[in-house]
Formats: structure tokens, sequence, C-alpha cells
């Protein structure tokens, strides 16, 4: 084919062709500057080590005179975690004190570079997200604190910016028996435009299709997703509130590819199916 | 500027601009390109000492791109752009016959995983082994994956497109 076409995709070469074209032909916008990206990373540092304050005086006036005298595997300082599982440095390392664009409402968020608030009344709901999250795992679970290789950590929460509106999103890991999967909960606020039937409201979780099928509890009719193609989660229920804040609750029994999955998925379907409708989810 | 400052600049002066295109064909957006670049750089900058090793530098960095372009429980940005996107299996409609776009809309179609299998192999030209090693699967995963992804764009990409 001509290497310049992408229309006749037949094998790699093409392949490789029509992306040497795409990025031709789509011209970048100008180089991302060293200054920028290292003064973000610095905010990102500086954030860590504020964060660092808030848990050395949380973890001196628990445990009072308590050492912590151990490094980590990699050898770095010891860690110990936030309120919010975020891993932070242990009492002994150098606190800077919070800029003061850390601790007021933003957005877009420019300390973290995408479009997620830091700070605030939404915020604050995305941590409680997570919460309730935690609130679900199911009786013989865990929700390990850790961090993985690549730097995901094993709770988290979020509130972004939609193209309407905001959505909440959180997550946990949970581990039994040596294997670890996650817990997912994403709720969306009413005028998101998402679709109305159970189903299709379901496959548009995170554009991921699969099949889907109707279930209901408590008279309401919710979309299940038991199988697809994708990877990055097993199953996952949707579901409209009559407010028409949009609840889906999504399972998955690898949490990250560096860590065994479990045997098998942490919530029946019909609990998933239960999960969806639950009032805790409006986040009122 | 520490040293620290000062090996990172300039390992972003030098690696950006070629993870900003990887990250592009990803998404398809500059913009959040640069999301998932700046995300990237500033996970490698918090654990430098850790990457100290340059030739493990690319690979970090490639891991990190991958994994925050893959991990949509962190990074939604994608779908948020595209909520509506079907998948491949229910996608009736052709896709654009834009020549500028006609690529990149094939791959925002193709599932997030061989997304990134066909990018790495065949933009970032890493072995099967290499882009193993980048989404922590298996090679005979790769291998599988670059195959069905090759399948899903042949499928996809069959409208002419007009000379320039």
């Amino acid at each position: 084919m001509n290497e310049d076409d992408p229309r006749g995709i037949v094998d790699e070469d093409d392949v490789r062709a029509a992306m040497r074209t795409t990025i031709a032909r789509n011209p970048a916008p100008p180089p991302m500057t060293s200054a920028s990206a290292l003064a973000a990373a610095r905010r990102s540092a500086r954030r860590r080590n504020a964060l660092a304050g808030a848990g050395a005086a949380v973890a001196l006036a628990a445990v009072a005179f308590a050492t912590v005298p151990l490094r980590d595997a990699l050898g770095e300082p010891p860690m110990t975690a936030a309120g919010d599982g975020q891993p932070v440095m242990a009492p002994s390392a150098p606190v800077e004190t919070p800029d003061p664009d850390d601790t007021k409402p933003s957005w877009p968020a420019e300390a973290s570079g995408d479009a997620t608030y830091d700070s605030g009344t939404h915020y604050v709901k995305g941590k409680r997200l997570l919460d309730e999250v935690l609130a679900i795992v199911p009786e013989g679970y865990t929700a390990p604190e850790m961090t993985t290789p690549e730097g995901m950590p094993s709770r988290y929460h979020q509130a972004a910016v939609e193209e309407r509106g905001t959505g909440y999103s959180a997550y946990a890991f949970v581990a039994k028996g040596g294997g670890t999967g996650r817990i997912l909960v994403e709720v969306r606020r009413p005028g998101d435009g998402l679709p109305g039937d159970p189903c299709e409201l379901a496959r548009s979780f995170w554009g991921m299709g699969g099949v889907c099928e109707v279930s209901t509890t408590g008279g309401e009719r919710v979309g299940v997703v038991k199988s697809s193609s994708e990877e990055r989660l097993d199953q996952w229920a949707a579901f409209r509130h009559e407010d028409g804040t949009v609840v889906f609750v999504a399972e998955a029994r690898s949490a990250d590819p560096s860590l065994p999955s479990l045997r098998d998925v942490p919530i029946p379907v019909q609990k998933l199916v239960d999960l969806a409708t639950d009032e805790r989810f409006l986040l009122q | 500027m520490g040293d620290r400052d000062e090996a990172f600049a300039e390992y972003f002066a030098a690696r950006s601009a070629a993870m900003r295109s990887t990250a592009f064909l990803l998404c398809g957006d500059w913009h959040r390109a640069e999301d998932l670049v700046q995300v990237a750089f500033t996970k490698l900058y918090l654990r430098w000492n850790r990457v100290q090793r340059h030739d493990t530098l690319d690979p970090y960095l490639r891991k990190v791109l991958i994994r925050s372009f893959i991990d949509e429980g962190r990074w939604g940005w994608w779908r948020r752009e595209r909520p509506h996107d079907r998948q491949p299996e229910v996608a009736a409609a052709p896709v654009p016959s834009d020549d500028r776009v006609v690529l990149l809309a094939a791959l925002a179609r193709v599932p997030a995983r061989q997304r990134a299998v066909l990018v790495l192999r065949y933009w970032q030209d890493l072995s099967v082994e290499e882009t193993a090693a980048a989404l922590g699967c298996t090679a005979g995963t790769v291998k599988s994956q670059a195959a069905r992804g090759l399948e899903t764009l042949r499928a996809l990409i069959t409208q002419p497109v007009d000379a320039r």
C-alpha cells in the first residue's frame, strides 16, 4: 500500500507507516518545557512532604514515643499512610510548609496535571466515596494499603470534571488467600448525558461494551455486564437513581499485573446489583 | 538547581517529545497526551533516586505512561472525551475517512490494551519482550493482542481516503 495512506492496513509495516503519517499530519503544540515539567514535579514532591506533616502529627498523637526504625525494602525512608491511604514520609522526614495553593479549592488541578479536584467540596465527596467503597469490602477480604511497583496506590479516590458536571470515583484493592482484586465505584451526577436504558448505561461504562442483562432488585432495573473483552474489570452493575445520579459498581479479580489475582470476583452479581441501587453512593 | 533537578530537566528535554507522540497515538489528543506525559515524568521525579540507572529510565517512564493510560480508574479522561464510543464488536458505523483522523479514530475503537500493544510495537518499535515488560504481561499475550489489534484495525479502516 501507499505508506502515507492509512486506509489499507494489511500488516505491521502498514501500521508503522500509518502511525508516522498520523503524527506528521497532526501538528504538535509547542514542545513541553523542562522548567514547567520540573516545577510541576517539585510541587508534587512538596505536597507529599506536606502530607507527611499531617501524617506525622496524627502518628505522634496516636502513638506517643513510638519509633519507626525500619527502612522499607527499597532502602527508602520509612513510609506511613495518611487517612486516605496516600503514602507519606514518616515523621523523621523533613517537612515543608504547604503552599497556599495546595489548600484552596482549585480546578483544573494544576499540581496534579489533570482535571481532578485537589481540594474543596468535590474533593471531599470523592474521599467519602472511598470510605463507602471500603465499607463494602466483603467479609473475609482485606483492603491492603500499599503501592504497586509502578506507583499505583491500592486505595484511590478522585472527583473529576466530566463533560457535564462532576464525577466521583474510588477504588480499593481487596485481598484474600494470596490474591488481590479490585472494587471500584463511580458516581455521575444528574445531567451526565449517559443513556437511560439500563443495559446501554452499563455498556457505556468506560466505553467497554460487553454482554449485558437487566437484573431487578427492589423493583429497580439494573444493567449488569458479566463479560466483556476488557481486561480492566470483570463485571459491573449500572443504575440511574430517581434523582438522576448514575452509580457504577465494578469489580475485578486482578488489581495489578504485579500481584496475583483473586480466584474469583469478590462480590456476587446480585450483591453488585443491590449495591448499585444503594443510596449510600448518592453521597448526600 | 540540585543534581536531581538538573538531571531530570535534561532527561525531560531529551525524551518528552517522543513520549508525547506515543501518548498522542494512545489517546488521540495532544493536550491529553501532555497530561499523560506530565504525570509519567512527575512519578519518575518522585522515584528518581530509585531509578538511577539511565538504561532503566526509559522502560520505567514507558511503563508508567502506559499504565496511566490503561488504568481508567485513575485516569478517566479518555472515556470522558468520548463517553459513548462503542467497542469494535458493537460498532456499526465505519471510521471517518478524513486522512488525518482515520487511524486515530480506528485506534480509539481498539480496546486499550490492544491499542497500547500496537503503539509500543509499531510506533516505538519495541520487541515483543520489551512490550510485555511495559504492560506487565507475557510475550504470548503481546503477540495475541497485537494480532487482535491488527485485525480490528483492518476491519475498521475500510473507507477510501482522499488524496492530498
